[in-house]
């Protein structure tokens, strides 16, 4: 959700050159035309001073110019081709947020998310993996914290044994969501990738590859969470720890994203 | 190729995941000194039996036949997603 007090940002792998818009990650150019070209060439300057300027420049009506500036920033946005660099105070974008989602009710849908992409270093395997946790550290965190804390109230034994099971299922939950990606990215090496954030979602955008190795990179994800799953669980077993042996649980549901019921499993099974 | 594909990966993923399932529930049974046996009819799918030396768990061939189920049925939703496609 924008507004015009946001402004916008080229993301690293997206450029400028002439009157084309370049995205190196995908190796995709989309044509620009004049006014595209004038507000990506403000790219950081508040949009609601780039749609003032526009309208001056094209004698429009200052609520068109503000609505045409909003779409684009939106389109770019939801195209992957620009970054919102988002300047109200959070509390007033929760705000909005609820707002809008309460007049989107009537139709059933909600606000569209804001996505965020950051490049990854795909250089080697450890530095796509390392990119790929920087980038997701402070979501996994987040989301660990939560499931800990949900955790906390329905189980049914000793505090201590209680603590140590949200915090071990936490504990799963975050990791597993940076090493779904790290898989992703890891087996990149020597391709263009970057990382999105979309309200939910997560994913790795990468250049288009052949299909045995699209087959390759959408397994290596969930293989990999898997992975560590399955060795939580195995410790586990050796160690006759229950409370591992849930741990290790969430990272191996990720063994779904093997079938062709994910987006991963269909683009594994080739489809 | 497609089909065997499909097969492969959705077999892994159910047996990953029902194998990860009875090593869980296993050990937490276990753990509470309880005893557990889960089939589908003649197939065993988990024993969990305790006795004065500790517990001991069985895993029976009632998984690999949930893993192969669900390899089975991955690769037929793969069938008709493929016809879609086309």
């Amino acid at each position: 959700m924008l507004s015009l007090e946001d402004s916008i940002a080229l993301p690293a792998g997206v450029r400028v050159d002439g009157h084309v818009v370049v995205d190196d990650v995908r190796n995709a150019r989309y044509p620009a035309n004049d006014s595209a070209l004038f507000v990506l060439r403000r790219a950081g300057r508040p949009l609601g001073d780039v749609a003032e300027e526009l309208g001056r420049r094209h004698r429009l009506e200052p609520g068109r110019a503000r609505t045409d500036v909003l779409t684009f920033a939106h389109a770019l946005n939801h195209g992957l081709l620009a970054n919102v660099v988002l300047r109200r105070p959070r509390h007033r974008r929760v705000l909005d947020w609820l707002t809008l989602a309460a007049r989107l009710a009537p139709a059933g849908t909600l606000p569209a998310p804001v996505a965020r992409r950051s490049a990854l270093d795909t250089r080697t395997p450890i530095r796509a993996a390392v990119s790929v946790a920087r980038g997701l550290a402070g979501r996994a965190l987040a989301l660990a914290s939560v499931v800990a804390v949900i955790a906390l109230q329905p189980l049914p034994a000793a505090p201590v044994r209680v603590a140590l099971i949200a915090i071990a299922l936490g504990a799963g939950v975050g990791g597993s969501i940076i090493l779904h990606e790290a898989g992703h990215a890891a087996v990149l090496a020597g391709i263009g990738a970057a990382l999105v954030l979309a309200g939910p979602r997560t994913y790795v955008l990468h250049a288009p590859v052949s299909p045995r190795r699209r087959c390759v990179v959408a397994a290596a994800g969930p293989a990999a969470a898997c992975g560590l799953g399955l060795a939580v669980i195995a410790l586990a077993w050796a160690l006759r720890l229950p409370e591992l042996a849930i741990a290790g649980c969430a990272p191996v549901g990720h063994a779904i994203g093997l079938t062709v019921a994910t987006a991963d499993g269909r683009a594994a099974c080739g489809l | 190729m497609r089909p065997l594909r499909a097969f492969a990966f959705g077999s892994v993923a159910g047996a990953v995941v029902v194998y990860a399932t009875a090593v869980t529930v296993g050990l937490a049974v276990a753990a509470a000194d309880a005893e557990l046996h889960i089939a589908i009819g003649p197939a065993t799918l988990l024993a969990v039996e305790s006795g004065r030396d500790g517990s001991a768990a069985t895993f029976g061939p009632g998984l690999l036949v949930l893993a192969i189920v669900a390899g089975l049925v991955n690769a037929a939703v793969a069938a008709v997603l493929s016809r879609r496609v086309r």
